[in-house]
Parts: C-alpha cells; structure tokens; sequence
C-alpha cells in the first residue's frame, strides 16, 4: 500500500472517541499532547491530519485530507477504490436525497397548505433534535463500516469521520448560538 | 404686556373675540390631548406585547438555538431584508408610518447542500426579524404621537394657566376703567348742567 510508516502507532495513540453531546476535553487533550501543542489553540482535525501524513503517502495524505464531512456526499468520493469512504459516501448522499424529500415536503405543507405525508426518515423534533438523529444516524453507519479495522486506512478514514461529527455535534452551542440570532434579529440589524 | 394694552372700547371688543377663539382653542386641545393619550396607551400596549412576543420567542428558540453556532454555515443570505414596506397613517392630525410587511431577498436554500436546521433558523429568524420591524416601526409612531402629546398638553395649559385668565383679566380692568370714564364724564355732564341752570 505504500505507507510511510506505521498506523498502527498512530491509531493506538488516538483518544478513543465516543458518541457524547457535551464536548468531550479529554479528547481534545490527548489529541493536543500527542502533538505537543497547546490544548486551547489546538486545532483535533489539524492535529489528526498533520500526524496522519507522516504514516502516508504523498497521495493517500491528499486523499485524507480532502475528507470532510460536509462534501462526502459528492460523486467524487464515491469511486468504487475508495472503499469505506465510497461506502460512507453513498450512505451520506442517499440520506441527504431523503432529507431534501423531507425539507421539501415540509416547505410545501408550510408554505401552500398542502397536506403531503412526510418521509419517516427520522423523528420530528427540535431543529437541534432532528440534526442530533442525523449525526447519530450516521455515527452508527461508521461504526458498521469499521467493524474488523482497528489500525488500517478504513480505521483512519473512519476516525476522522466520527471526529468531524463530534466536532459538529460539539459546535453546537447555545450561548454562540444565541448570539447569532439576537444580532440579526435585533432592531439595529435592519 | 397687560401694562401696554390701550384702555379703550376697541380693545375690549378685541380680546373678547380672543377670548371666544382660546375658550374654543382650549376646547379642541383637550379633545386631541384626549385622543392623543388613548392612542399613545393603545401604541403602548402593542409595544408592549410585541417585546414580549420577542422575548417568548428568544426563549422558545433557546432550546435549540445552539445549531446556529455551527462554524462554516452562514444563515445570513437568507434572512437579507429587501424591502420593509410601510403606509402613511393620520391619526388626530399627526402623519406617522404604518407596518405593512416584510419582504427578504429570495435566494433558494439548497436542501441537499445545507444542513436540515437551516430551514427552520431561516423561518425562526425571518419571523423575529418581522416583529423586530413592526417594533421599530410602532416605536417611531409612539415617540411621534408622543411628542404630538406633549405639544397638545402645553398647548392647552398655557391657554387655561395664561391666555385665558390674562385675557380675562383685562377684559375686566378696561370694563373697569371705562366704567369709571363713564361714571366721570356723566358726573361733569351734570355739574355743567347745574352751572348752566344757577347762571340762567
């Protein structure tokens, strides 16, 4: 495969992530130590993605880093040699065509008074509920992906998949969020 | 000034008519002093009750407001106001501004692209940006009607606390002072009178 050198070191360095709303320091803290930088500039996914490349090629390095979650959907990640990130890819994209059905038979309800029966894709709830089951849906499809790698690319790929959740997941913070909504709402901001 | 007021018939007749034009002055201030503080409470109890809409609402959405926080995606585009659209009113002689709606900058929110949040975020924020504008708009008909208020209220107090007792006031001493004119010049009418029959 061509690795610069060994995954396994850098795997069984990796804090073990686990599914948790609250924002979990300890990971943030083990990614920080294992670089040696400073917990509170420390960047988990620049972390993941420098110490990543020193056991990659040149060309898996690139591969890895063009990973993100937010563009995991798009066909290019869905070349069959990608293997487990085509996979997820797939996954993601079929889930997003499920939730568009969703958004817009939600906008017709709303905005024509049509009746349509939503997709049961998830259960309604808050914007923050609904975005909660999302993630977890697609935590758990990691989880599937990676059973059998424990130290490989699949198991590093997965990795910094279920981190990049946990980092939207942890985004999401109601102090900063509100903020956000007073400033454009407030009389000033018209 | 009530010093340098000529003591003469004309006078009198002149601040009689000035009187008649305060009593009525005085009449139609009090009516729109009246009408004035009624709308100014009513404007006040709609302000009232659309902070609190806007307080409900900020608590309403603070269950779930954290997904705004979420670093890469901007609600901004879709919450851009293109035209808030108002009406002038009358309302007892004062021209203010009337909230008639909202209008935002139409850009399409791609469902596969952006997160599910944004539509409701989008909605919530477009909603609160309305009453926002109907608060702003109401608050600057109620500081216009106030200030009508305040102009009416000193209007009618300086005729009832001045134009009105001075006026008043002078009226009386010329009736005053041309009563005793009067009263003088019949007492010489007589004394000539007298002199003219001893003298016969």
């Amino acid at each position: 495969m061509g690795w610069n050198g060994n995954l396994e070191y850098l795997m069984s360095s990796l804090p073990y992530l686990r599914w948790q709303v609250a924002t979990d320091k300890q990971v943030i803290d083990l990614l920080a130590q294992y670089a040696s930088v400073d917990t509170e500039h420390a960047d988990p996914m620049q972390i993941l993605e420098t110490e990543a490349s020193k056991y990659l090629s040149a060309e898996k390095s690139m591969l890895f880093q063009s990973i993100r979650l937010e563009h995991i959907h798009q066909p290019i990640f869905q070349l069959p040699a990608l293997g487990r990130i085509a996979q997820f890819s797939h996954f993601d994209a079929t889930l997003r065509q499920q939730i568009a059905t969703l958004r817009l038979a939600r906008r017709a309800n709303q905005q024509q008074g049509a009746n349509q029966s939503l997709p049961r894709i998830i259960t309604p709830g808050s914007p923050l509920q609904e975005e909660m089951q999302l993630l977890r849906l697609q935590w758990d499809k990691l989880e599937e992906l990676a059973i059998g790698h424990y130290a490989d690319w699949d198991a590093l790929v997965v990795y910094k998949l279920k981190l990049m959740i946990l980092q939207r997941l942890w985004s999401f913070d109601s102090l900063r969020g509100m903020d956000v909504f007073k400033r454009l709402t407030s009389t000033d901001s018209l | 000034m009530t010093d340098r007021i000529l003591m003469n018939k004309n006078t009198l007749a002149a601040l009689k008519t000035s009187l008649t034009a305060y009593r009525e002055a005085l009449l139609i201030f009090e009516m729109k002093e009246q009408q004035l503080a009624n709308i100014v409470l009513q404007i006040e109890a709609d302000v009232m009750r659309l902070q609190e809409d806007i307080t409900q609402t900020e608590h309403l959405v603070s269950q779930w407001i954290g997904v705004l926080a979420e670093p890469g995606v901007s609600v901004e585009q879709w919450v851009q106001i293109a035209h808030i659209h108002t009406r002038e009113k009358e309302i007892v002689g004062v021209r203010v501004e009337e909230f008639e709606a909202i209008e935002f900058v139409a850009v399409e929110i791609d469902p596969v692209a952006t997160p599910l949040w944004v539509d409701a975020a989008v909605e919530a924020i477009r909603e609160q940006r309305e009453r926002s504008a109907i608060f702003s708009v109401q608050l600057k008909a109620l500081e216009k009607l106030e200030e009508e208020l305040s102009e009416a209220r000193r209007m009618k107090n300086a005729l009832k606390e001045v134009f009105i007792p001075e006026a008043i006031d002078n009226i009386r001493r010329i009736q005053i002072f041309l009563g005793d004119v009067e009263r003088l010049s019949i007492g010489c009418a007589k004394l000539v009178k007298k002199k003219k029959s001893r003298s016969l």
